[in-house]
């Protein structure tokens, strides 16, 4: 698990960002399969490469564990899992911790491989669709078509929420 | 003492905080001379220092507080105006007070010199002064009616002209000459200018009494990051020392060491700044029981011991509430209006003890009382009412279990609720607080005689020691407070020792019955074909409240200091977890909960008690046993203590040899009998099949075994039989378990059946025993049993059902001696044996306590109660060897 993705894909799309005007949102992306995800730039504290998971055995099957993140530790959220994306995962690449949400706690948010950070004008900003393939749009705020793709991006608050706490004990 | 020693600290170091603020205020005094508020502060402080000084005796501290007190009356209201030379007397006198402070921090008493007694002169007359000049010529007249005339008068008008008059008429030399020298004084005392000592006579020796700045007023915060990062330090250490040990560099090692050592000591003493008294929160506990008392209209009188026991002070912050609702409870509830009390001839005034102590790195606070106790029948009824529990399940509870339902939510029993407290509301929060700083609740409560809240905390939430085990790859950690003891076993000794019934695997250690939880299944992690334990088993035996039990991890590395993180709120509701902590690598390992996993242990108890319903006799026996149920043909259960059973084994059918007209079979190297339940019991033969379990028992030296079917199950619960139903040779009662009713051998008797020999030790054969046994036990199941093996031991028995009917047949009777039950109703077996001790006739009677348990505080009681011996109720050798002894001086007695 240890093993960096030294080479993160930047992807060019950065004809985007020179359109860059005092109404673009500034996002932070990120790759799981061929699904292309962004949070808003705020939301994100940092991004950390490679943390140790240390799994939680009788955790929700959302979490993937908790990491040390210098000293601090937190619930790592396997991003597939959360939002039901159905993917072949290679525990061998490992992942890319993005973390996110309040300083108090903030949670790690295992995704595959890091993208850019992307400006989009809030004009191209839209809805969520009703239907996303392979995504639960629980957990979706808004969605950008961008040339050839689409840019998911994320509710970090719901991504954050506690799934309801019934004892998993059993 | 101590807690004098207390105050007059905590009343220097406000003192001395106060005082600096008293320069800084005077100052500000002196441009704005017309701020009340400022006076009205000034005044109080001084005033504070004034009436404590009385309290403590310190007449010249007093005597200059009271003047200066005296002097800022006037300027607070208002008769006297603001000026330097009034201000100058003041600051002198702080400065005063400042060295008389300073001297009774060094030696605890006030300085020993006549400068002071000048002062105090100086000052009177000064306060006399200031008075009269501004007195309407009359001068000497004080009258308050009349100054009081003056003041309000003159005092608008005229007020500031006086203070400007005053200003500008010279001041008294004395005074003058003072000035300047008490501010050099001042800025001198620093450097400790002793010129300024000499030159000024009558100011303060400041040089030989300074008041020393010792304590210092630091943000909680600060003293929360410092704790984190001596947490984080340790951690570092850990890392360090794990380096060290693989380089195994001596030099590097011994530096490691040595840094080791002064972690240690950092972390101690930072921990130590974070420590307060609990005194801090009982102080506040005599005024709140009085107020409760009076409203109650009880008499109760508090005792405050241990106040300087230490806390974290986190922990002391979180543990007011719940102490203030116990006491109410206490008060409330507990303790009984004074012609109650007298009634039951306790005296009017009830006694409640808050009493904290240092216990094994714990805290242990208690809230006792002496008043009408819990009857555990009435929470019976009442959760029965409220519909918490079903009759079957509460027949099911013992006393002790019964007593606390008082925690579970929207528990109430109080039969009125009054303006105080409803019993209960709020018991359950009361443990919720404890469980969450990581302590536990325990309660006592005996009718009559009051209640006993035992309440055990950590000492610090922050950095605990913890033993790390390993269980599927992963480390967890395991606070050592829960620790008992770690037991490997052998491959051979699993073999021999553990035995799987049902679902459930138990360990024989030293001849308890401990319950094995293997981690992996406590965490849901499939257990690997490989994992089984090929190279034996390691155990941690762990207490988690009421019961020990065995923990079975892969394997058991060190102890460490571990640093505590919260879960985040993802995880926080696992219970069977902790926190989270740092390793040494920088990898997180989990802590696990003790509590948590017994808790999830009980639940699935709690499913068998759902199932078990159990016809009982009022009274209700309250000891838990482990009982094992198996079948001879199907649909006929017959149940026994597990603890009595040695081993159980299967063995094929074809293994069973007829021998002189006895069943055996070929048992690790000896031929062993086994016993047909059918031949002795009316019951439907063994069915024929492959294999047979057995019940092995080891008993006078030998092993004897029964023959079974099926071994079907193992309850831990209490044993409560019906007697009457099936009285029969062999059987001790019955009882419905798991809708299925279930017969309890009685195993001494069907082995006596079988072989008469088996329990006549040769070497007793000659002695004829023949004594009679008074037995006092109040469980009919025990009382059948304990018979069965005495009276098979030739004894002749007389029972009891509980103490106080022993106690009446002992003196009716002619007993040669007592076996007693401890925990019984009416009489309980410390009482019963209290009572025979302090009886002429009776004190020589020799005393058997029995028990189902064998806990060693019991053990300490009862030996000092005066019982002779101390024995478990289920092992018969034992007990018979005890009778046997304590008969044997009599018997020579009777020979000689």
């Amino acid at each position: 698990m240890t093993k960096d993705n030294n080479n993160v894909p930047v992807k060019a799309e950065n004809e985007l960002a020179e359109s860059r005007n005092e109404n673009a949102a500034q996002f932070v992306t990120f790759y799981f399969g061929k699904h292309f995800f962004g949070l808003p730039i705020d939301d994100v504290i940092e991004i950390n490469r490679a943390l140790d998971v240390t799994p939680v055995p009788l955790a929700p099957s959302y979490v993937a564990g908790v990491v040390n993140l210098r000293g601090q530790i937190l619930t790592a959220i396997d991003l597939a899992n959360r939002i039901g994306l159905n993917i072949e995962k290679n525990e061998e690449d490992g992942f890319n911790n993005v973390i996110m949400g309040d300083r108090e706690e903030p949670v790690s948010l295992l995704v595959q491989s890091i993208g850019d950070v992307m400006s989009v004008p809030s004009s191209q900003i839209e809805p969520t669709p009703e239907l996303i393939e392979g995504v639960d749009v629980k957990y979706v705020s808004h969605v950008c078509k961008l040339p050839g793709q689409l840019l998911i991006i994320l509710n970090s608050n719901a991504l954050e929420q506690a799934e309801n706490v019934n004892d998993s004990q059993g | 003492m101590v807690m004098e020693d207390d105050i007059l600290k905590d009343f220097l170091a406000e003192s001395k905080e106060n005082l600096e603020l008293l320069d800084q205020q005077f100052v500000e005094l002196e441009q704005e001379p017309d701020n009340e508020e400022l006076i009205k502060s000034i005044f109080r402080t001084i005033h504070t220092i004034k009436g404590t000084s009385g309290f403590f005796g310190f007449t010249t501290l007093e005597g200059i507080a009271h003047f200066a007190e005296d002097i800022l009356s006037k300027l607070r209201d208002g008769i006297v105006p603001v000026n330097e030379e009034i201000t100058t007397m003041l600051l002198q006198s702080v400065d005063y007070i400042k060295a008389i402070l300073g001297s009774l921090e060094q030696t605890g008493k006030e300085p020993d010199d006549m400068v002071y007694l000048d002062f105090i002169v100086d000052l009177r007359n000064f306060a006399e002064k200031i008075t009269k000049d501004v007195q309407t010529p009359t001068g000497e007249n004080e009258d308050a009616k009349e100054s009081g005339d003056e003041e309000s008068t003159p005092e608008q008008g005229e007020g500031k002209v006086e203070g400007r008059t005053s200003k500008k008429e010279p001041p008294p030399t004395e005074i003058s000459d003072k000035l300047p020298e008490a501010q050099a004084g001042r800025a001198a005392k620093k450097e400790h200018d002793k010129k300024s000592k000499k030159k000024t006579p009558s100011a303060p020796p400041v040089g030989a009494h300074q008041l020393t700045e010792t304590h210092v007023r630091i943000d909680v915060h600060l003293l929360d990051q410092l704790m984190t990062l001596a947490g984080e330090l340790v951690l570092s250490r850990n890392r360090l020392t794990q380096i060290a040990g693989q380089l195994n560099n001596p030099d590097l090692m011994t530096a490691n060491q040595r840094m080791s050592l002064v972690v240690t000591e950092l972390q101690e003493q930072i921990m130590k700044t974070r420590m307060q008294p609990i005194g801090n929160v009982f102080n506040k506990f005599p005024r709140i029981v009085r107020d409760l008392a009076r409203a109650a209209e009880k008499q109760v009188q508090l005792r405050i011991e241990g106040a300087e026991t230490e806390l974290d002070r986190s922990i002391i912050e979180s543990i007011k509430d719940p102490l203030t609702h116990m006491v109410r409870n206490s008060i409330d509830h507990g303790i009984e209006l004074p012609d109650i009390r007298i009634q039951r001839d306790k005296p009017a005034a009830g006694i409640l003890v808050m009493r904290a102590y240092h216990e094994g790195g714990q805290v242990i606070i208690e809230i006792q009382d002496d008043g009408a106790g819990i009857d555990p029948e009435k929470l019976k009824n009442k959760a029965l009412e409220k519909g918490i529990l079903t009759e079957d399940q509460l027949n099911s509870l013992s006393d002790r279990e019964a007593l606390m339902l008082i925690f579970q939510p929207g528990f109430s029993t109080a039969e009125k609720v009054t303006n105080i407290s409803g019993r209960g509301v709020g018991m359950d929060v009361v443990k919720t607080n404890i469980e969450k700083l990581g302590g536990t609740v325990e309660l006592q409560s005996e009718v009559g005689h009051g209640t006993t809240v035992k309440i055990k905390i950590p000492l610090t939430l922050a950095i605990i020691p913890a033993l790390i085990v390993h269980s599927a790859d992963q480390r967890y950690a395991i606070p050592q407070v829960n620790l008992v003891e770690l037991v490997h076993l052998t491959k051979e000794a699993v073999e021999k020792d553990v035995q799987v019934i049902g679902d459930s695997e138990f360990y024989r250690l030293r001849g308890e019955i401990l319950p094995l939880i293997r981690l992996r299944k406590a965490l849901k992690i499939p257990e690997v074909a490989s994992d089984k334990h090929e190279e034996g088993m390691n155990v941690v035996v762990l207490n988690a409240g009421d019961r020990p039990f065995g923990l079975v991890v892969d394997s058991i590395s060190d102890s460490e200091e571990i640093v505590v993180k919260p879960l985040g709120q993802h995880l926080k509701h696992i219970r069977t977890f902790a926190g989270t902590t740092l390793m040494g690598d920088g990898r997180v390992a989990l802590i696990l909960d003790v509590m948590g996993i017994t808790s999830s242990m009980s639940m699935a108890r709690e499913e068998h008690l759902q199932k078990a319903s159990l016809v009982t006799e009022k009274g209700a026996g309250e000891e838990r046993q482990f009982l094992l149920l198996c079948t001879v043909a199907d649909d006929e259960f017959f149940a026994l203590p597990l603890a009595l059973v040695n081993r159980l084994d299967k063995i094929s059918a074809s293994s069973i040899e007829l021998v002189g007209g006895k069943e055996v079979v070929q048992y690790r190297g000896h031929s062993m009998q086994v016993i047909r339940l059918e031949n002795y019991l009316p019951i439907s033969p063994l069915p024929e099949q492959e294999d047979y379990h057995l019940i092995v028992f080891h008993m006078n030296g030998k092993d004897i075994a029964f023959v079974v079917s099926r071994i079907e199950d193992s309850l831990d619960m209490a044993i409560e039989v019906e007697e009457h139903t099936f009285k029969q040779e062999g059987i001790l009662g019955s009882a419905i378990i798991k809708d299925k009713t279930t017969l309890f051998l009685d195993i001494y008797q069907i082995i006596q059946m079988h072989d008469p020999d088996f329990f006549v030790l040769p070497e007793r054969e000659d002695t004829v025993e023949s004594a009679r046994i008074l037995l006092a036990e109040d469980s009919t199941f025990y009382r059948n049993l304990l018979t069965s093996y005495l009276s098979s031991a030739g004894y002749e028995v007389v029972v009891a059902e509980d103490g106080q009917r022993a106690w009446e047949l002992i003196q009716e009777e002619d007993i040669d001696l007592l076996v007693t039950d401890i925990e019984m109703p009416n009489m309980d077996g410390f009482e019963l044996t209290k009572n025979i001790r302090a009886n002429e006739q009776l004190k020589d009677m020799p005393i058997i306590a029995v028990t189902s348990l064998s806990g060693e505080e019991d053990k300490r009681k009862g030996l000092e109660a005066g019982v002779n011996d101390y024995q478990p109720k289920l092992d018969r050798d034992q007990v018979l060897t005890a009778v046997h002894n304590l008969l044997a001086p009599e018997r020579l007695e009777m020979a000689a």
